[in-house]
């Protein structure tokens, strides 16, 4: 049997069929390998997206934008 | 006439002559006895009190000259302290001088530093409260997003991130 690459994928939601199959179609397309969801809800995420392969973070929450802005304003001071 | 009142004053010729003779001896011979040395000595006396005179004229003399010198020496040693005076008072001044150069200096870097110190207080203290506004801010925008987003826009959100990884490579 093929080993899957494990994904842990975090949103502030439950994601729809539709969207974990398009993960699974993104993701398996990128690494070309098949992949193995595990998703997680973590509504401090606000909104958007978060995934982890074990090495690399995909961050597209509305949380971490929030983070940056506020970063990029703290360095300005 | 001379025999008769020598006659009524009971006096010899003879004893007035040896008596003549005696005083003419004795004058001689005080001459020489007494009148001599007493001479001498006065004359020694007189030669003693001119030298003494002399030696006096000569130590007074001397005295003028030590008085002189001393009048000098303490006109010079007066000049001298003067001198002394005038260059103590110089460097009194001068170091008087110097201290409160140091002393306005200190007081110019002490207000420079403070005024340094209070631009920097200043500077940190609207930096952390543009912190704090940006925190709460963010804390505000988190609060109003986490109410307001619509399933829509977070499936949009969600769309657009698949997209970009997609078109990416890791």
């Amino acid at each position: 049997m093929l080993k899957k690459r494990k994904l842990t994928v975090t949103t502030a939601r439950p994601l729809t069929e539709a969207e974990q199959k398009r993960v699974v179609d993104v993701f398996s397309a990128k690494y070309d390998e098949p992949i193995e969801p595990d998703y997680i809800i973590d509504d401090s995420l606000i909104g958007g997206i978060m995934i982890f392969d074990g090495k690399t973070v995909y961050d597209g929450s509305i949380k971490s934008k929030i983070e940056r802005i506020k970063e990029k304003l703290d360095n300005e001071n | 006439m001379t025999n008769h009142l020598l006659a009524i004053l009971g006096l010899d010729p003879l004893d007035i002559i040896a008596h003549l003779v005696t005083f003419v001896v004795l004058i001689v011979a005080l001459g020489f006895l007494v009148y001599k040395p007493m001479l001498k000595l006065i004359h020694g006396r007189q030669d003693a009190c001119r030298k003494q005179i002399e030696e006096n004229a000569a130590a007074k003399k001397e005295a003028e000259t030590m008085k002189q010198e001393y009048t000098a020496l303490l006109a010079d040693a007066e000049k001298e302290v003067s001198l002394k005076r005038r260059v103590a008072e110089e460097e009194v001044a001068k170091v008087k001088e110097e201290e409160l150069a140091k002393a306005k200096e200190e007081a110019t870097r002490l207000m420079e530093r403070a005024a340094k110190e209070v631009e920097a207080e200043k500077r940190q203290a609207v930096a952390d409260m543009k912190g704090e506004i940006v925190d709460v801010a963010c804390m505000i925008a988190s609060g109003i997003l986490s109410k307001e987003i619509s399933l829509e826009d977070d499936m949009k959100l969600v769309e657009e991130c698949l997209t970009e990884w997609s078109q990416t490579n890791a």
